[in-house]
């Protein structure tokens, strides 16, 4: 019974990491400067504006 | 390939798939966080296209793998039960006990037909059924259910149940003539707990019932093959499914709620049985005409989905494929969430000359939609016993409204769930 029970959690764990990764994996590329590099990106967009001179 | 290693080949595809996802999302997420609140774009791009991409790509993969055409079971001369529960249902109960009676099963079939305090001529046209219709090997058998409640009507035909499997249909729900065979068939070779049939929508008439067409077809029968490929189809619909009748009972039959068939299938599940999804048993079934009647439907399914997660917690699953498939259930609340309260204003903005949660590049998502589509349409209609007029308008409305309908649909139900009103089967 004991050993049943933990596939369950197997299943929670699986999909867990999952879910993890889709919601926390942004935030971290985001943190540590990753994603595709943006080409010839017009002034005052995300990859030139300065960060105190960012249009709101 | 054995079934786990599909389940992981799958997986890993759509894992593949969603780093590249992550990826490609970055500079999306940059340029929005830049007019909106960057926790806020987050929560919406995940919920709107990250998880869905790994969800879709999981599904689709593992349907992939499992493209081949299954086989017909025998059922041999088996005597087989089946329980019809109906409530002011007198426009249709008779056909409907009439096409389980002309169904093609070589063994007797008795219909247990439970009146559930119906309001008009339910009744008599149950009683009409039993004389007109029942012959050798073709039985009837009326029964009453005074207090109202569907999971109350299930329960008192299943203290009639004396077959060693059972079967279950809605009034309103007319079977493919060999479905009772490939149905039965199914569940006594495979020794499973229960088994869902292909469920899909009778012909329609409004444009409502048009969309849910596809739904049917298209959606609600992918996922119950990716589920049942994994012995866990985590509902086995009331409106069209085949039980072993010890385990039902040991389970406790029906719970009173919104979502009877979910708990019922969770507990199964629970018990260390087998929850399998025969696509070759076809059942066409009535879906809302209107918009409302599909929102008070979806909203109650919505409901059921947190009756069964309450009645068995995916720890509680024995198997790890059902504590996975019942986990993954939760994070729907996420993607509704993130649908009507991400997506919808961020097309709202985008109207606006505004395209910073969804733009052109959103457009590029329908190609994708049409190939998963086409994949599990290929599959449907390359079995004999599905006979589906196909509706461009009818697919069209599907791509491009139903998610609105039933995400917002959801949220009333995940409202009401967490509310505690009561639930009504039937005006």
């Amino acid at each position: 019974m004991k050993r049943r029970k933990k596939r369950g959690w197997l299943g929670i764990l699986a999909y867990g990491a999952v879910f993890l990764l889709s919601v926390l994996g942004l935030p971290l590329l985001l943190l540590t400067g990753g994603g595709p590099r943006e080409q010839g990106a017009p002034a005052g967009t995300s990859s030139s504006a300065p960060a105190g001179d960012r249009p709101c | 390939m054995k079934r786990v290693w599909k389940f992981f080949v799958a997986a890993a595809a759509a894992l593949a798939w969603l780093c590249l996802s992550i990826w490609l999302a970055v500079p999306w997420v940059r340029g929005a966080s830049l007019h909106l609140p960057a926790a806020y774009v987050v929560f919406a791009v995940a919920g709107m296209a990250l998880l869905p991409a790994y969800l879709m790509g999981a599904m689709f993969f593992s349907n992939l793998l499992h493209q081949r055409r299954p086989r017909r079971f025998s059922p041999g001369c088996r005597p087989v039960d089946v329980i019809v529960c109906a409530r002011n249902e007198q426009g249709c109960v008779y056909d409907t006990v009439a096409s389980i009676l002309d169904q093609a099963y070589p063994g007797p079939i008795r219909v247990i037909c439970v009146d559930n305090a119906s309001g008009d001529g339910t009744w008599q046209e149950i009683c009409r059924a039993r004389r007109e219709l029942s012959r050798p090997g073709r039985a009837v058998e009326p029964c009453r259910c005074e207090t109202p409640g569907k999971a109350r009507a299930l329960n008192e035909g299943l203290a009639r149940v004396i077959s060693r499997y059972f079967v279950t249909v809605d009034a309103d729900t007319r079977l493919e003539e060999t479905a009772l065979a490939a149905i039965v068939g199914r569940i006594a070779a495979e020794g499973a707990a229960c088994v869902a049939g292909n469920l899909l929508s009778a012909p329609a008439a409004t444009w409502v019932q048009k969309m849910q067409l596809y739904d049917y077809l298209l959606s609600i029968a992918a996922i119950k093959r990716y589920q049942g490929s994994y012995d866990c189809t985590l509902v086995a619909q009331g409106a069209f499914s085949a039980y072993d009748t010890d385990a039902v009972r040991a389970a406790g039959g029906w719970a009173d709620g919104a979502g009877e068939d979910i708990v019922l299938t969770y507990k199964l599940l629970a018990a260390g049985g087998r929850s399998l999804y025969e696509a070759r048993a076809v059942g066409y079934t009535q879906t809302p005409a209107t918009l409302a009647g599909l929102a008070r439907q979806r909203a109650r399914w919505a409901r059921g989905m947190f009756e069964g997660l309450a009645a068995v917690k995916p720890w509680q699953q024995p198997a790890g494929f059902a504590g996975y498939f019942e986990t993954l259930n939760i994070s729907i609340v996420w993607l509704d969430m993130a649908y009507v309260f991400g997506f919808l204003p961020g097309v709202a903005l985008a109207l606006l000359g505004m395209p910073w949660l969804a733009g052109w590049l959103t457009l590029l998502v329908l190609p994708l939609v049409v190939l998963g589509s086409a994949s599990v349409w290929c599959f449907q209609k390359r079995l004999p016993e599905v006979k589906v007029r196909d509706s461009l308008w009818g697919y069209l409305l599907f791509v491009l409204l139903f998610q609105t309908v039933q995400s917002l649909c959801s949220l009333w139900g995940y409202c009401q769930a967490l509310t505690r009103r009561t639930v009504r089967w039937k005006r």
